[in-house]
């Protein structure tokens, strides 16, 4: 099976691009313009805090953004597995590279954060490692993703341990709950800690990471197709040069 | 508001930077592409 041929997926792809991909990076440009404007001027100083706070409104859509493109890395892995159509495994590998992207930016920030709040850059807390140990998780999917077995093979092991990886991230969801944690809970369901400016702020920026990380995966899947067409292109010149 | 601009610059630079070097790295690929594309047309073997 070729990467394109039968696939549902082929209407959202013209000349190995993907379809509105501008469209999502003038969004998200848009998106990120509010979102700024929010976090520095329309949501108050936190009290407690101080002006260190507003990496809040990097910190949590970087993390968000990780998680729904772990859960996208999955959903394409279980289509590639039912499937076997490659397209999905391109898919997975886009939404891995960029997760990873946003999975390293969350610890960043968090560690840029938690030098003047916990006067330290890492403390080995139960939600920072069991992000860290994500981000393990998915360079690994990427250094299978990268190695030299057949197509089929490494897109079957890199997809099975794909799904496998995920089970991580309720772990950090419930990590605050579950062992004792210096990391505050700020968001639990059906209670809010924050005012509303804030939510307001927060929520737009993490649409517009989304919309970013979304945008991210667009340009990073065309790389994937285009890479795919270099080397069947290749072989059939090495097949004829032999031949 | 050191820590704020530090983290505000990190993200975003990070994020521009790796879009940069994804689009560059689409646009190889597509010149190889199409270099490619016109070896295969050029084979008398084709």
């Amino acid at each position: 099976m070729t990467l394109r041929e039968g696939s549902v997926l082929t209407s959202l792809l013209r000349d190995d691009k993907v379809r509105g991909q501008k469209a999502l990076g003038w969004l998200s440009l848009v998106g990120i313009t509010v979102g700024l404007y929010l976090a520095f001027i329309y949501a108050p100083e936190e009290r407690t805090l101080g002006v260190v706070q507003r990496i809040f409104y990097i910190h949590v859509p970087s993390a968000w953004n990780a998680f729904f493109l772990f859960g996208l890395l999955s959903v394409a892995s279980i289509a590639y597995l039912k499937s076997r159509r490659l397209i999905w495994n391109e898919i997975a590998v886009a939404a891995g590279e960029i997760g990873v992207v946003f999975t390293t930016l969350a610890l960043a920030t968090g560690s840029i954060w938690g030098r003047p709040v916990w006067n330290t850059w890492w403390t080995w807390d139960p939600k920072l490692t069991t992000t860290l140990i994500l981000w393990f998780i998915y360079v690994a999917y990427l250094v299978i993703q990268a190695s030299d077995e057949g197509d089929e093979r490494r897109a079957r092991l890199a997809a099975v341990f794909g799904i496998i990886g995920i089970v991580d991230i309720p772990i950090i969801h419930a990590s605050s709950q579950l062992w004792r944690s210096i990391h505050p809970v700020v968001i639990e369901p059906g209670r809010s800690a924050m005012p509303a400016s804030m939510a307001v702020a927060l929520l737009v920026c993490v649409a517009a990471f989304t919309t970013f990380g979304l945008y991210l995966v667009a340009i990073r899947l065309e790389t994937g197709l285009l890479a795919q067409r270099v080397r069947r292109l290749k072989l059939m010149l090495r097949g004829a040069a032999r031949g | 508001m050191f820590y704020v601009f530090l983290a505000y610059t990190f993200v975003w630079a990070a994020l521009l930077l790796y879009c940069f070097y994804l689009a560059a790295r689409n646009r190889r690929l597509a010149r190889e592409m199409a270099a490619l594309e016109k070896a295969v047309q050029r084979d008398p073997q084709r």
